[in-house]
């Protein structure tokens, strides 16, 4: 790689690490040394790739792509060692209201219970703002499988309104 | 009421975000993993061990103003980065009556197997890998649909680049690659196969699932080896066998998308030999299976122009045992040998066989 692909990967490096740790620290649930481990494997993972990358505005998607993939692979496979050992899951809030989740509601705690899956669809969608489409391609799944996710991820979470399963709305595709 | 909830959800996460706090050394630790990844990969999958030497410490050129000092890596985060790389490249294997005789698929069961290589490091990953698989002969019995065949080293094309987007690796080749045997009536290898080649030797060797689409001089090409592509290619096969380094594919190598269309005959086991004569490039063909009357062995002798653009074919049959092999090539004349151990000698200077 070129010095001037290296200076401009370590000037990205430099100004995106830490909104990439905080996407990677919801990605994991809050688990802080897997967050700094996945930004650091997407990175690198990244790296190797960056002179092919043209368009320098593409290099985060890039970055993030690769990094909600890696944790959706990584992830699943600790949620099912989770599950075969038969643990209990946390209890759930049921929120009543919103005053009522705020007070009682931990959002990183509440992360952690969703599949890997579910958790990347609504970290993308509520913490990046991303389309339904978007958020399809970055996971290398239908746009139908996001909403499922979505759907499902919410009810974990928790967010269920007077008993009324939640629907999340997506704004339209770029 | 699901608006105000997408809402709070939304300031929930900023509000969080707020209270994140990076590591102190997380830019200096990403790019010194950066910087070490291939390295640590290697000995991780336990393969061949990486020379380091270039050191690229004193060719950072960090963008003056766009680092603070703090966050700008000192010469210690950076070690050297590897002078050349280490992957896999994807052959096919299997096909033809031997793999398996009952099939209803006379052309068998394609699979792709795989053999490790280190190349030099030109800095530019992805066009190290391609032209590597373009460039290889494989060591086992395998056909590498980039280049004739598993003897030769007579690329089919060049590459003239390789991108990685976020969606889509597009592979750009000099020349198309839609039919390399435009005068004989034999059928061609798998293109799907020889396509997925490519989707598994990029996708493994740069750890990531992206779709290939191959283009010729900038323009999508209409196919590989008579296989139709409609654009990119995403990788197939089992990828729970992705691990395992094989792949297999039910598809025959038989296509009927032929102009005039091909015979229904099978591609069998062949091996190309090339060279040099009378300043043309010469393929020479030869097998048991894959001809039109199997009983009777042929020889397929093709020549191309130098830039490859032109091609001439011709082919002599040996009435006999069916089968033949290339025992020797010394120019013009090419030794042969069928079954029964009878010997032929073909002149490629006066086309005549004796």
């Amino acid at each position: 790689m070129s010095s001037g692909h290296e200076a401009e990967f370590s000037a990205f490096v430099a100004a995106r690490s830490s909104a990439l740790y905080r996407s990677a620290f919801f990605l994991t649930g809050g688990d802080r040394p897997a967050a700094q481990d996945l930004v650091q494997d997407s990175l690198a993972a990244a790296y190797i790739r960056w002179r092919s990358i043209r368009d320098p505005n593409a290099h985060e998607a890039f970055v993030r792509k690769i990094m909600v993939r890696a944790a959706t692979r990584r992830w699943d496979k600790l949620r099912r060692t989770r599950e075969d050992i038969g643990a209990t899951p946390p209890e759930v809030p049921q929120p009543g209201h919103e005053e009522a989740v705020t007070s009682t509601w931990d959002l990183t705690q509440a992360l952690s219970r969703l599949s890997p899956k579910q958790r990347a669809v609504i970290v993308l969608r509520y913490f990046h703002d991303m389309s339904e489409t978007q958020i399809a391609d970055a996971l290398g799944c239908s746009t139908g499988a996001v909403k499922t996710h979505a759907s499902r991820g919410i009810k974990a979470l928790g967010l269920t309104l007077d008993g009324t399963p939640y629907a999340p709305t997506f704004r339209e595709g770029p | 009421m699901t608006q105000h909830t997408d809402q709070w959800l939304h300031d929930q996460f900023q509000a969080q975000a707020q209270t994140i706090e990076p590591p102190a050394d997380l830019h200096g630790r990403s790019v010194e993993r950066a910087y070490t990844a291939k390295t640590r990969r290697r000995r991780i999958q336990g393969t061949l061990a990486v020379g380091v030497a270039a050191v690229v410490t004193g060719a950072i050129v960090i963008v003056s103003g766009s680092l603070s000092p703090a966050t700008q890596p000192t010469p210690a985060d950076l070690t050297p980065a590897p002078t050349s790389w280490t992957f896999d490249l994807y052959f096919t294997t299997g096909g033809g009556r031997a793999v398996d005789p009952t099939a209803k698929n006379p052309g068998g069961r394609w699979k792709l197997t795989s053999e490790t290589v280190t190349v030099p490091n030109s800095g530019d990953q992805p066009l190290d890998i391609v032209n590597a698989l373009v460039a290889h002969a494989p060591t086992v019995e395998a056909i590498n649909g980039f280049n004739f065949s598993s003897n030769g080293q007579l690329p089919i094309a060049e590459v003239n680049s390789v991108t990685v987007a976020p969606k889509v690796i597009t592979v750009d080749l000099d020349r198309e690659v839609w039919d390399p045997y435009p005068t004989m009536d034999c059928i061609c290898p798998p293109g799907d196969a020889v396509m997925q080649q490519l989707v598994w030797t990029l996708d493994t060797a740069l750890d990531i699932e992206l779709p290939v689409l191959l283009t010729i001089n900038g323009e999508p090409a209409r196919g590989i080896w008579f296989q139709r592509l409609d654009g990119p290619v995403s990788l197939e096969g089992d990828q729970g066998k992705k691990q395992e380094q094989s792949a297999e594919f039910d598809k025959p190598g038989i296509k009927t998308e032929v102009d005039p269309p091909a015979p229904s005959i099978d591609f069998g086991t062949t091996n190309a030999w090339f060279g040099r004569f009378h300043g043309a490039h010469v393929v020479v063909y030869a097998g048991d299976a894959g001809y039109e009357r199997p009983e009777t062995g042929k020889v397929i002798v093709f020549t191309y122009d130098d830039d490859r653009t032109n091609r001439l074919g011709y082919t002599r049959t040996v009435p006999g045992s069916g089968a033949l092999k290339i025992v020797a090539i010394a120019k013009p004349i090419i030794e042969l040998q069928d079954r029964s151990g009878a010997r032929y000698e073909l002149n490629l200077d006066t086309g005549t066989l004796r």
